[in-house]
């Protein structure tokens, strides 16, 4: 028992191990650390114009270039992680939250509840998410909170749909019967019992939506909604730098679209190895 | 009140549905358990004995519909009550035991959270009062070390363990009454008959009724002082244990028992 055990042990340790120098993570790390230390790494200020300074080719001083307002790019792309990230990961928490219990929910109960929940998806999932997306902006502005509410709508359907799938063979399990035997209520039944067992393609699928949130963060902020200008965010900047590019001033649109790039590709890549590590 | 039955079974007829139809799984059954008696209840697979113990418990699957009789429990009527009043019975007085511990139980959980768990379903307690209350039943259960088991989550079990940790979920809150469904018929000979004693031994001290369901005439008959035999989704015979070891009336009976090589007197003729 205790040698199986151990083995075990040391064998889900060289998984994590693995999966935590995977170059997917690394790119991650650096990603996140940089938008952490941003105030070490770089002297400049990233929402201070300096007209002064307009468009400066990539040099030693400014390493990304400047943009057409003068602000250093290199500086704009670390800051942009933090809210690209963060409203990224906001955004699916909210999704989480609100889409995972509600799906046990109906997965377990069935009956008119699913129905009502899965036509209820359907209809959201079949709506195009720029148009719904701009909208809510038109109708009540953009700010970086309507944003995340936005996105974290987007999320509800994936995350209700897939714990929905899982809780349905639960439903059928003895310990579900068990529990139901020693007077769990429903709703207890479902937050205590049916929740925790449909965890693992819950954390699968965080990676991968995230990645999607950004793309989509950067890609409402291109087109002018959610993030605005002077904020630091991939999107704006792209579409500040955007202008330029057949100048052959390439370098203010060219590394925030770099940035918005790797940050998915790592993600996606992470969120395939996480769904192979819990899987084997 | 004590010659009232505490579980009242009356022309129980259950219902599934099927394609072609509906199939009566159990026909206008009728038993009962007096306060403090043991019924055991016998009859090969699919006969409806576990169709039977939802029924009382109210966990029918979606399927399968009463279609008549009725479910006194302690004078109440079970198919009457109300969802919640129900939760608060599951559990509480009226407590189950299944036949395969180990899917039983949540994988996520430990032994000592589920069994306090259920503790806490019904009863005010912090964690950790609940926690050394489920320890208590695991020595109680003669497993060899509690504090142990408490920390194990259900794929570290023993089969043995398994089932013992169930009866300690089943036995925490000091039922009334226990439903055994074939609690033993997934171990192995040897670990059968010690989890057997152990829940015997518990049901006596705590002077419980129960309703003990299995496919074995014998190890029925060696617990309950009362049997009923259920063939088909009918009680085709029920009584005292010893009257129906002894002439037994109906046909599937005396086939049971020859099957069970209990009766002995009577060799078959031909082979």
């Amino acid at each position: 028992m205790t040698i199986s055990s151990s083995s075990a042990g040391h064998f889900r340790w060289q998984r994590v191990r693995s999966l935590l120098i995977s170059p997917s993570a690394i790119v991650l790390a650096v990603l996140i650390g940089s938008a952490l230390l941003a105030p070490v790494l770089t002297p400049y200020d990233p929402i201070t114009p300096f007209p002064g300074s307009r468009l400066q080719s990539p040099s030693a001083a400014h390493w990304f270039g400047t943009d057409p307002l003068g602000m250093d790019v290199f500086t704009r792309v670390l800051y942009a992680t933090r809210i690209d990230l963060s409203v990224a990961v906001a955004s699916v928490v909210l999704g989480i939250l609100v889409g995972a219990p509600l799906g046990a929910l109906a997965g377990y109960t069935r009956g008119w509840m699913d129905g009502v929940l899965m036509r209820l998806t359907e209809i959201m999932q079949a709506f195009p998410q720029i148009l719904f997306a701009m909208t809510v902006f038109a109708a009540v502005g953009s700010s970086v909170q309507n944003l995340v509410l936005v996105l974290g709508f987007f999320n509800v359907p994936v995350y209700l749909r897939m714990v929905r799938s899982s809780a349905l063979p639960l439903r059928e399990s003895e310990f579900v019967l068990a529990a139901r035997c020693s007077g769990h209520s429903t709703l207890s039944l479902v937050i205590k019992h049916i929740l925790p067992n449909t965890l693992v393609p819950i954390f699968s699928q965080f990676s991968l939506s995230i990645a999607y949130a950004i793309q989509m963060i950067a890609g409402l902020s291109f087109i002018g909604l959610g993030v605005q200008v002077p904020e630091a965010e991939w999107g704006s900047m792209i579409n500040l730098g955007a202008g330029y590019v057949i100048f052959g001033k390439w370098w203010p649109a060219f590394f925030p679209g770099m940035a918005a790039f790797v940050a998915s590709y790592a993600l996606n890549g992470f969120g395939r190895r996480l769904k192979g590590f819990w899987v084997a | 009140m004590d010659s009232q039955p505490i579980l009242a079974v009356e022309n129980l007829t259950v219902e599934l549905e099927a394609k072609s139809g509906t199939l009566p799984v159990v026909r206008n059954a009728t038993l009962s358990v007096r306060p403090g008696k043991w019924l055991g209840l016998v009859g090969e697979s699919g006969c409806g004995k576990s169709i039977l113990a939802l029924s009382i418990l109210r966990l029918l699957p979606p399927a399968a519909t009463v279609r008549a009789g009725r479910i006194f429990y302690q004078g109440r009527d079970l198919l009457q009550a109300s969802v919640e009043e129900m939760d608060v019975l599951r559990g509480g007085s009226l407590s189950v035991v299944f036949q395969n511990a180990l899917t039983a139980l949540n994988p996520l959980f430990t032994a000592g959270e589920q069994v306090s768990d259920v503790y806490r379903q019904h009863h005010k307690a912090t964690a950790k009062d609940a926690l050394l209350r489920a320890i208590e039943i695991f020595a109680s259960l003669g497993l060899s070390d509690p504090e142990r088991t408490a920390r194990m989550y259900p794929h570290q079990l023993s089969g043995g363990m398994a089932q013992r940790v169930m009866l300690a979920m089943a036995l925490i809150c000091s039922p009334r009454l226990l439903i055994a469904d074939d609690p033993t018929s997934t171990l192995d000979a040897t670990i059968q008959a010690q989890v057997l004693d152990v829940l015997v031994d518990q049901v006596r001290k705590r002077e419980m009724s129960m309703l003990l369901i299995s496919r074995d005439i014998r190890l029925v008959s060696a617990v309950c002082p009362e049997i009923a035999v259920m063939r088909a989704g009918e009680i085709v015979e029920a009584g005292s244990t010893r009257k129906i070891l002894g002439s037994p009336a109906h046909s599937y009976t005396k086939q049971l028992l020859e099957d069970a090589e209990l009766t002995l007197q009577e060799p078959s003729s031909t082979a």
